[in-house]
């Protein structure tokens, strides 16, 4: 079982805290057809690789999340604890737990703790990429430039 | 003590400079290029440095052992060659050791200074700094002259090695029919039985009643490596500790009979990295253990003098044992370790007479040339075919009279780094073998990933069970694939994937045959993959355990995964290395929860529960008639499962990480349960320790905890 298989066996949870929205969201056509369609990933921010030279160097964590309602991705990360500034902030495209290429950027304050908030538009192709799980956050900082902090979006609300 | 001071104990002292793979230039040529300076006094002063806190992994003469890498000759300079002195200090300042008292700045550079004078760089009159920016030279120098390799003579000898001694009242001698069918209350071979269970018919500790476990005795263990199996007959405790400390104690009091401890040769520590020595067995009116020191020594079980030893292999070629011996067939048998560096001799399994140490037969585990499966190897010679160490012992099917034995992997580790591809399967490495215990004859071999590329080795357990009828045989490696195969023939069954892996494209579900990621496949000197699992493996040594009442195999099992690329090792005799850098990381989609335990159905293979945690398993599995399994973390917690729900029903944190192959037996009628805590170890600890520094656990306390029910 692949991540994302693993991450789709949790799918009936999910399905069931949609529909769930569905009922809070009350009875604004518009609002239940978007709680429908919305899908859900989420991904743990962890360290980048590391080995014992490295490892006191990289640091911090957190979380992100993000929702596609049609080809519009919202994506929501908060991060802590690193160990200087952020620089930049990419969604790259890999399969899971390997690098690939920038895909999109993303605005990040340039601190060591904070909160990411972007809406992307995607294609019928990015959003398949995305039903994959081939989208990663890497947040790049002053004392990593080649990244710190990085987690996949993988399909379900349970990951981090 | 700062908080770092209270963990990261023995151990990893390895990777540290492993990870470095350090090392320094051609002499002339670095001097000719500029290259740094030292001045003679300094390096004599290295000298004594480097032995107090480098000298136990990476050995005195400087050529290292297993992760532990080479500092002086072709490979150090391959590392570091043309790269600034600083870079080398900065890298060795910030890593090693892993634990133990750290030189003073002025220390750290007077070890570099060291080993540049025993990689040819010869002392000038300017002193070395730790920011001396000349680079290392590369080049072919030689080691120097004036510091000659100390070489542990491996001389057997039998002088009495006993600092406590007494005497086991009324012993009676194991035999054959004992080691086939224990009596319950005996824990006779290293997994109990030679199915390789790890499962006990005690059943007096129960579902119901385990709340009320308390503890009933402790035993402070040597320092080192801690991972021991005890094995207790009549009520009498045998117990392995790091540096080949053997002793005997009352199982229900814990009160010391007789102490064993090994003495070593010039040039082998006592204390180096891999002292742990897993396992001992018993036989007759013997305990046989495999040294350090690459010999086998039988001691008298009532008195732990020694009987006999025997010099299986030469340690200063590189030859070791971390695997204790089990008795099969009437023989002792063995699997030496070690077998990373380049020498005629490779690496083998072999069989003694219990009562005198005569070697009976020695089982190669790398093809010849000219033999079957030579050719798997291209056209290597034999002195540059490494690997295939003994990490685990057997397991034995006595009506077959058939050995279940694993190999590890081919040493260096990437394919490019030993001169092959993974097409080249690399016979009898990552495999498991069944050999006759008459005559050490292969009778048939299952090689789980030919040409295996990435440490991910299938080196550990065997499990036989027989389901619907068939005999069959479970393992599982790195790779996180529990196998089933037959064991009569070695037919492939079916397999399971317990964590995920992206090693493989393709697991062939009618045959096992696997086909490695294209880049994997391709990979070059230098040219990093990332995959899970790392090298610290979906499962590792911690030894699965059989539940005959859930028809379970419960598994310890670990969520890392890692990127790696191989290094240039020299192809020449007396070289040889695991070369390849290493970096590691969580597994996407775990949440951070690097340990995990799940039961697995043998008919089926599915997973019937799993538990997921941050903290890595670091013990083996112990099941019991009373429907438990017994397991422990690295964050202290010793627990009891439901083995047939996965529900915690009794927790203990004990004095530091959990570690070893926890037991339960009987003495005085009541059931105890046993387990170690320990210090050290390899990549299975080393990377969920890095990977969750937020788990803290003393830097001392390797210990056996020993529990049974409160009285009513």
């Amino acid at each position: 079982m692949n991540a994302a298989q693993r991450a789709r066996a949790h799918r009936p949870r999910r399905v069931a805290l949609g529909l769930l929205a569905c009922v809070l969201a009350g009875t604004a056509g518009g609002g239940l057809l978007r709680a429908q369609s919305a899908e859900q990933f989420a991904g743990r921010l962890s360290r980048m690789p590391v080995d014992r030279a490295t490892s006191p160097s990289i640091s911090g964590g957190g979380e992100v999340r993000a929702t596609l309602a049609g080809s519009e991705l919202t994506v929501s990360a908060t991060f802590a604890g690193m160990s200087s500034p952020a620089t930049a902030a990419h969604l790259h495209r890999a399969p899971v737990a390997r690098r690939g290429p920038v895909a999109f950027t993303v605005d990040v304050p340039a601190a060591t703790s904070g909160r990411i908030e972007a809406t992307i538009d995607l294609s019928e192709a990015q959003v398949d990429v995305l039903r994959d799980g081939r989208y990663y956050l890497l947040i790049h900082t002053e004392n990593n430039p080649r990244g710190e902090l990085r987690g996949w979006l993988l399909p379900g609300r349970r990951q981090p | 003590m700062n908080r770092r001071g209270l963990r990261r104990p023995h151990g990893g002292h390895a990777l540290a400079l492993a990870a470095a793979g350090l090392i320094a230039a051609g002499g002339d040529r670095a001097l000719a290029q500029g290259g740094p300076e030292y001045a003679p006094e300094q390096a004599q002063a290295g000298r004594a440095a480097y032995e107090s806190a480098c000298g136990s992994c990476h050995l005195t003469t400087l050529q290292g052992s297993f992760e532990a890498p080479e500092l002086a000759g072709p490979n150090f300079r391959n590392r570091w060659g043309g790269r600034p002195v600083s870079e080398l200090v900065d890298y060795v300042r910030a890593t090693m050791p892993p634990a133990g008292e750290r030189p003073d700045e002025t220390g750290y550079v007077n070890i570099i200074a060291y080993m540049l004078q025993r990689n040819g760089v010869a002392a000038g009159a300017a002193p070395l700094a730790a920011d001396t920016a000349a680079a290392i030279g590369g080049g072919d120098a030689p080691v120097a002259a004036d510091a000659p390799a100390p070489r542990p003579a491996p001389v057997a000898r039998l002088a009495p090695e006993l600092d406590w001694q007494g005497e086991v009242a009324g012993f009676r001698p194991v035999t054959d029919a004992m080691l086939r069918e224990p009596p319950p209350g005996d824990w006779l071979n290293f997994r109990r039985t030679y199915d390789g269970w790890g499962y006990s018919p005690l059943d007096e500790i129960t579902a119901d009643n385990v709340g009320g476990l308390e503890l009933e005795w402790v035993w402070a263990m040597a320092e080192g490596t801690n991972q021991p199996t005890p094995l207790v007959h009549d009520g009498i405790m045998y117990l392995t500790n790091p540096g080949n400390i053997i002793q005997a104690l009352d199982a229900a009091t814990g009160e010391v009979i007789w102490q064993y401890i090994r003495t070593f040769p010039e040039g082998v520590s006592a204390t180096s990295f891999f002292n742990q020595l897993r396992n001992i067995a018993i036989y007759g009116d013997k305990i046989f253990l495999s040294t350090k020191d690459a010999a086998l020594v039988a001691l008298d079980a009532r008195t732990g003098a020694i009987a006999w030893e025997h010099q299986i292999a030469d340690p200063a070629l590189g030859f070791t044992n971390v695997s204790g011996p089990i008795v099969a067939g009437g023989l002792v048998v063995n699997g030496i370790n070690g077998c990373t560096r380049f020498t005629e001799e490779s690496c083998f399994i072999t069989a003694h007479d219990p009562e005198t140490g005569e070697e009976r037969w020695r089982t190669y585990t790398i093809a010849r040339p000219g033999e079957p499966g030579g050719t798997s190897w291209g056209d290597l010679p034999l002195v540059l075919r490494g690997g295939g160490d003994s990490w685990m012992p057997g397991s034995y099917d006595p009506a077959l009279d058939l050995l279940y034995w694993p190999t590890a992997q081919a040493k260096p580790w990437v394919p490019a780094s030993r001169g092959l591809t993974v097409h080249d399967a690399v016979l009898y490495t990552n495999s498991t073998l069944a050999i006759r215990s008459g005559t050490g004859e292969i009778a048939w071999y299952y090689q789980h990933v030919p040409g295996e590329a990435l440490d991910l080795d299938e080196a550990f357990e065997k499990v036989l069970v027989d389901v619907g009828g068939r005999k069959t045989l479970f393992t599982i490696g790195k790779h996180g694939i529990l196998w089933k195969l037959d064991r009569e023939t070695g037919a492939f069954l079916g397999h399971k994937e317990t964590v995920f892996q992206n090693v493989f494209d393709r697991i062939d579900p009618r045959t096992g045959e696997v086909t490695y990621r294209r880049d994997i496949a391709e990979a070059g000197i230098g040219d990093w993959v990332s995959v899970c699992p790392s090298t610290a493996g979906g499962h590792n040594w911690h030894s699965m355990a059989y539940s005959p009442e859930a028809r379970a195999l419960i598994i310890p099992l670990s969520q890392t995964c890692m990127e790696i690329a191989g290094q240039e090792v020299a192809l020449e005799p007396g070289s040889g290395s695991i070369g390849a850098d290493r970096k590691w990381f969580e597994m996407p989609g775990t949440g951070g929860r690097l340990g995990k335990l799940a039961a697995y159905d043998v008919e089926t293979l599915e997973e019937i529960w799993s538990i997921e945690q941050r903290a890595a398993f670091q013990t083996a599995v112990l099941t019991t008639a009373g429907g438990l399994a017994f397991a422990g973390d690295l964050d202290r917690s010793f627990r009891a499962y439901d083995a047939r729900t996965g529900d915690v029903l009794w927790e203990q944190r004990l004095g530091t990480s959990v570690q070893g192959f926890p037991v339960t037996y009987t003495a005085g009628g009541a059931q105890y349960v046993a387990v170690a805590t320990g210090l050290g170890g390899g990549s299975p600890r080393m990377v969920p320790d890095m990977l969750a520094p937020e788990i803290w656990y003393p830097a001392t306390g390797n210990a056996l905890y020993v529990f049974k029910l409160r009285k009513q």
